[in-house]
């Protein structure tokens, strides 16, 4: 069993806000790598603007490449950080409190840089406003029956609903973060705490508003990958792509990658910010446990996925299937994909053991992301290299060092944010924590002491 | 916190109407009570029951005389299997899921739960006559593909093997009941007077004496049982949905469908819980042991798996409805949109718009009676779904079988007297089945009970009292 | 007669019940707890708090599909061209992007809704402590003038380490 130290609140804002007012020298140097990262992808970027969207590998009939394969695992990694959230909000799970708001956060940045791709992907990043409704004058509006407009308003709905449940939530630690600091710092806190003073009717406006915007931001996750998913089916040109499961199939990839996003994120919270009494294996444990199932329905719909398209035998399914599974290099990268993605995770989840060693969970999180990020990569790669039955018409695709500067970039995107979020608020919530330790309580059976919990 | 510990288990001698306030041995003195002593109106009601199932029988000789030449006749048997298949049969799934996330709300429904699955051993006997309308994979679109490229590759297919995963599915339930039921009736076979139940009770309890050792292997038992009767749910509706629905309807290539089934599987699987647990508290004589706690958790519940089931139709039928090839076209207007609309509507009415608009209103989802009537209209509106899905496909005429799409859409087709006795059968033959079964199972799990006793507690805190729940590790 | 502001400063739960069974007795029964986590409800034996914000979000969604709707039709009319050979009102991709609107609608105006029904922001902090923030409890009166010396004798009664009231400092700065 888990040894609990119990801790009073006054250490938990102590040990909680050190790593939002104390600067190590590995926050500096990790800031200025994650910096050099970004900037040579907005570099990458801006060369692509300049000449034109050629310098990608894009090959006809390979048209879509690296940047959607990645705007499609980011949209995936910041699913599941809400999901995660607000799914264990509604579940009242113990072992949600430290993992919240990081996973909250993670989707906003994860979310942000996802949508940059589709706009550096088409060329013109500076035409965007096309997307919006805004010519009244000529009455030239854009076309709703398109997925891809249906997707802006999905992601700018979700983007906008995580931001605002963030900061509400957040509300109770601004105020001890006001209390607690000086200068520019206390104004900052002092004016976006508004005023908070902790009484029973804000806590319980805090409780009340956690529960209904968990539930009212669950559905819009659902929405978002969804719609991504209709990207890709909705085409009838692709034969591997106009399949029914890829809605549910892509948002419970989400979660598989996005939960596993927030272990690794844990995780190093855990070992940077020296919060072992505060992220402790019983958290991990549960991850894995949420993570096993989701792990074995993702597999569910990945087989449903193949198996309906090899129902009807039709020769361009065969031909992309064929090459998917069948022939070098996608063999091997299918081979990779489905044990890192789901054999070796699945596996070791189901031991205890293994879902309570940090370092364990750690690596394993990162190998879902490989495997997850490799199922995008099969899923629009291969089907757009035999978009028809036709062989004249068949294409290939190789990757160009811009596309591959951006992906990296887009990673250092992601951790930059995360690291720069952290010195200006805490990424575990402190009140979350505190209330943890208010309603813990202890059932005592004969000689052992049950950990319980205090439910209302 | 931990000082002024006030435990529940009767001797405080503090009531509150949502905790179990009694003490180890009269929960096993109950619960046994009405185990061994049956009322003359249970007999009564099984009596009745009989009979229904007798007309049921009545219907299938009827309908035997239209041979099995044609599939049409019997898509109101299948309807009535594949209502089984989505109800019944997934209820368990309501004592497997709070085991998995260690909540106490399924203590008392757990065996209720559990005990559908006697309902396989009907579902099994169903699918037989329906064997013999299952076409062969050879030149159409199904699940068998295989078999279009290597002659008769899997072996048995079809027929082997949805007779097989069936009666595995029914057998693997029946374990799943009798493992969890192992410590009770190892109660129920001290407590028993000598005669023919007290042997039966010896036999099923293998020796249990509730050792430290046993009750390992029991929980570890559970476990992998309820892990896998989830899984085989999803497979078997798999199985079912692709074979008895999809492939009859050419053109029909969906890969959420039968993802869909399951969920609404567990949608129903949970209504039809929530009604058993009404008529428990209600006639059963376990008003202090099922609570609003039990009501409140499924209806939660219930919510989510009733937008689910929308969410899954809406993934399915946006594709079409954008792919518009003529295939996609065929199968919305024959299930959907053209002789079936007229239950269509109803279905998404009872089994997303209501629930939904009903069940996000706190006064109505946190009730006893709220979730109930809302289980009411989730099962009639997969009773009609059924119909819908399997009727539909079964009307597709055997010489559209084998095409591209389906160039003609059936006209709706009406259940006859034979039809209307077999699903009345039907149903009364589950419910029966599983009254029989409450006569040798104790229908409230003793020891999850007991267990629930010892994890739960009422707590004085400040100036109010809480629940204190343990989360063993 | 003017109101004044009493805050009583605790420095754990008990005594702060001690304090508010005090207050109680006293006669003032309209007091504030402020605390820096969240206590069970009822646990200072305060009344479970009224308010409306479920209605915020029923609004807010009302409006973001009425907008949603009005905006797909109005500009599919506006500018009606076929595509796919889908009707131009068609009403799948409507009622996908009406519902990204209600969605979101239902989003702001429940964020709005928790900031007004929290009663902030508040234009001044007023009476408060820092250590509430560290785990000691406040309890905050309002009350005439004259009655603030019971409040305030109430509190002490009660082991407060700590009273401040607006009484103190206007008599300081006066």
């Amino acid at each position: 069993m888990q040894e609990r130290i119990p801790v009073t609140e006054k250490e938990v804002n102590e040990d909680l806000l050190k790593p939002v007012f104390t600067t190590p020298i590995w926050w500096w140097v990790a800031v200025a790598v994650m910096a050099t990262g970004v900037a040579a992808a907005a570099g990458a970027a801006g060369f692509m603007f300049v000449n034109g969207t050629g310098v990608e590998g894009i090959n006809r009939p390979v048209m879509w490449e690296f940047l959607i394969v990645n705007f499609v695992f980011w949209v995936g990694i910041s699913h599941a950080g809400i999901m995660l959230s607000a799914i264990l909000r509604l579940t009242q799970a113990e072992w949600r409190r430290p993992a919240t708001r990081a996973a909250e956060v993670m989707t906003i940045f994860s979310l942000g840089t996802a949508a940059l791709h589709p706009m550096m992907h088409v060329g013109r990043a500076w035409r965007i406003y096309f997307e919006f409704p805004y010519d009244f004058g000529r009455g030239i509006f854009p076309n709703i029956r398109s997925p891809f407009v249906w997707d802006p308003s999905a992601i700018f709905t979700y983007l906008t609903s995580t931001v605002l449940f963030v900061y509400v939530a957040m509300l109770p630690d601004l105020a001890i973060a006001r209390d607690r600091s000086t200068g520019w710092r206390h104004t900052m806190y002092y004016v976006l705490a508004m005023n908070w003073r902790g009484t029973p009717r804000q806590w319980h406006l805090q409780t009340v508003a956690g529960i209904l915007l968990s539930s009212i931001i669950l559905p819009i996750f659902a929405s978002v990958h969804s719609i991504v998913s209709w990207d890709f089916g909705m085409a009838i040109a692709v034969e591997g792509w106009h399949s029914t499961v890829f809605a549910p199939y892509f948002v419970i990839g989400a979660v598989w990658s996005g939960v596993a996003g927030v272990i690794t994120l844990l995780a190093l919270m855990r070992w940077l910010f020296s919060a072992q009494k505060y992220i402790r294996p019983e958290h991990f444990d549960g991850l894995g446990r949420l993570l096993s199932v989701v792990g074995i329905g993702w597999f569910y719909f990945t087989m449903m996925e193949i198996c309906f398209s090899l129902y009807s035998l039709e020769p361009s399914e065969i031909a992309f299937r064929h090459l998917q599974l069948m022939e070098w290099p996608f063999n091997m990268l299918f081979v990779l994909f489905v044990t890192t993605g789901f054999f070796i995770p699945v596996a070791l989840f189901m031991k205890k053991s293994v879902r309570r060693n940090v370092a364990a969970m750690f690596w394993i999180s990162i190998f879902v992301n490989i495997g997850m990020w490799l199922e995008r990569y099969m899923i629009i790669i291969p089907g757009l290299m035999r978009k028809t039955g036709l062989p004249f018409s068949w294409g290939s695709h190789s990757p160009s060092p811009i596309e591959l500067i951006i992906v990296t970039g887009s990673f250092f995107a992601v951790a930059l944010g995360l690291l720069v979020f952290s010195k200006f608020f805490p990424l575990i919530p402190l009140s979350d924590a505190k209330e943890g330790e208010v309603l813990r309580a202890e059932i005592q059976v004969g000689k052992v002491r049950v950990p319980a919990i205090v439910r209302e | 916190m931990h000082q002024n510990q006030r435990t529940n288990n009767g001797h405080g001698g503090h009531h509150r109407p949502d905790i179990l306030t009694r003490t180890h041995q009269q929960v096993t003195a109950e619960v046994l009570n009405r185990t061994f002593k049956t009322s003359p109106t249970f007999w009564m009601i099984a009596l009745v029951l009989a009979l229904l199932v007798v007309l049921g029988v009545v219907g299938f000789i009827m309908r035997l005389g239209d041979g099995f030449a044609e599939r049409l006749p019997w898509g109101y048997l299948a309807a009535g299997m594949g209502f089984l298949l989505t109800t019944a049969m997934a209820a368990p799934v309501v004592s497997i899921l709070p085991r998995l996330v260690k909540g106490h709300w399924g203590r008392p429904i757990s065996r209720a739960a559990e005990m559908w699955s006697v309902v396989g051993i009907l579902c099994t006997l169903l699918m037989i006559p329906l064997l013999f309308v299952l076409p062969s994979a050879e030149g159409r679109k199904t699940i068998w593909f295989m078999s279009q490229v290597h002659q008769n590759w899997p072996p048995l297919a079809p027929w082997g093997w949805q007779i097989i995963s069936m009666a595995g599915f029914a057998m693997l339930g029946l374990a799943l009941l009798w493992v969890g039921a192992i410590p009770d009736l190892a109660t129920a076979r001290d407590r028993a007077p000598a005669g023919a139940r007290k042997g039966w009770y010896d036999r099923l309890s293998i020796g249990w004496e509730g050792t430290n050792a046993q009750w390992r292997r029991l929980r570890a038992w559970l476990g992998l049982l309820g892990g896998l009767y989830l899984i085989a749910y999803v497979g078997l509706q798999f199985m079912v949905s692709s074979d008895f629905v999809q492939s009859f309807v050419p053109g029909w290539k969906d890969s959420v469908f039968p993802g869909w089934q399951a969920v609404n599987g567990f949608q129903s699987g949970l209504a039809v819980m929530l009604l058993t647990a009404y008529v428990l508290r209600r006639w059963g004589g376990f008003k202090d042991y099922i609570f609003l706690e039990q009501f409140w958790a499924m209806g939660r519940l219930l919510l989510p798996l009733s937008i689910l089931f929308f969410y899954f139709w809406a993934s399915g039928f946006i594709t079409y409805w954008y792919g518009r090839m003529p295939a996609e076209h065929g199968v919305l207007l024959l299930t959907q949109f053209g002789p079936y609309l007229g239950i269509f509507v109803p279905i998404m009415f009872l089994n997303f718009i209501l629930p939904l608009g009903l069940l996000i209103w706190n006064r109505i989802r946190k009730s006893i009676l709220g979730p109930t009537l809302i289980s009411l209209l989730v099962i009639t509106g997969t009773f009609l779904d059924k119909i819908r899905l399997y009727v539909g496909a079964f009307s597709v005429p055997n010489e559209q079988l084998k095409n591209e799409m389906l160039e003609v859409i059936p006209a709706t087709h009406y259940p006859d007297i034979a039809d209307v006795f077999m699903l009345v059968g039907v149903l009364a033959g589950a419910i029966l089945l599983y009254m029989l079964a409450s006569r040798l199972f104790p229908i409230l799990n003793i020891w999850e009970q007991k267990e629930g006793l010892v994890l739960q507690t009422v707590r004085p805190f400040l100036k109010t009292e809480l629940k204190v729940v343990a989360k063993p590790d | 007669m003017a109101n004044a502001s009493i805050l009583g400063v605790f420095k754990d739960v008990d005594s702060a019940v001690a304090g508010a069974d005090n207050l109680n007795a006293a006669g003032f029964n309209d007091f504030e707890v402020l605390s820096g986590s969240p206590y069970p409800e009822g646990a200072f034996g305060e009344k479970p708090p009224r308010h409306k914000l479920y209605v915020f979000p029923l609004i807010g969604a009302m409006c973001g599909f009425t907008v949603g709707l009005l905006l797909t039709a109005g500009t599919q009319i506006a500018y009606p061209m076929v595509t796919g050979g889908k009707p131009i009102l068609s009403l799948p991709p409507m009622a996908i992007i009406s519902y990204e609107g209600t969605m979101l609608g239902a989003v702001l105006f429940t964020i709005l809704g928790v900031i007004f029904e929290s009663r902030l922001p508040r234009p001044r902090l007023g009476l408060y402590d820092t250590r509430i923030t560290e785990g000691y409890i406040g309890l905050f009166v309002t009350a005439p003038e004259e009655q603030i010396a019971r409040a305030e004798k109430a509190l002490r009664d009660g082991r407060a380490v700590d009273v401040k009231s607006t009484l103190q400092r206007a008599r300081a700065r006066g």
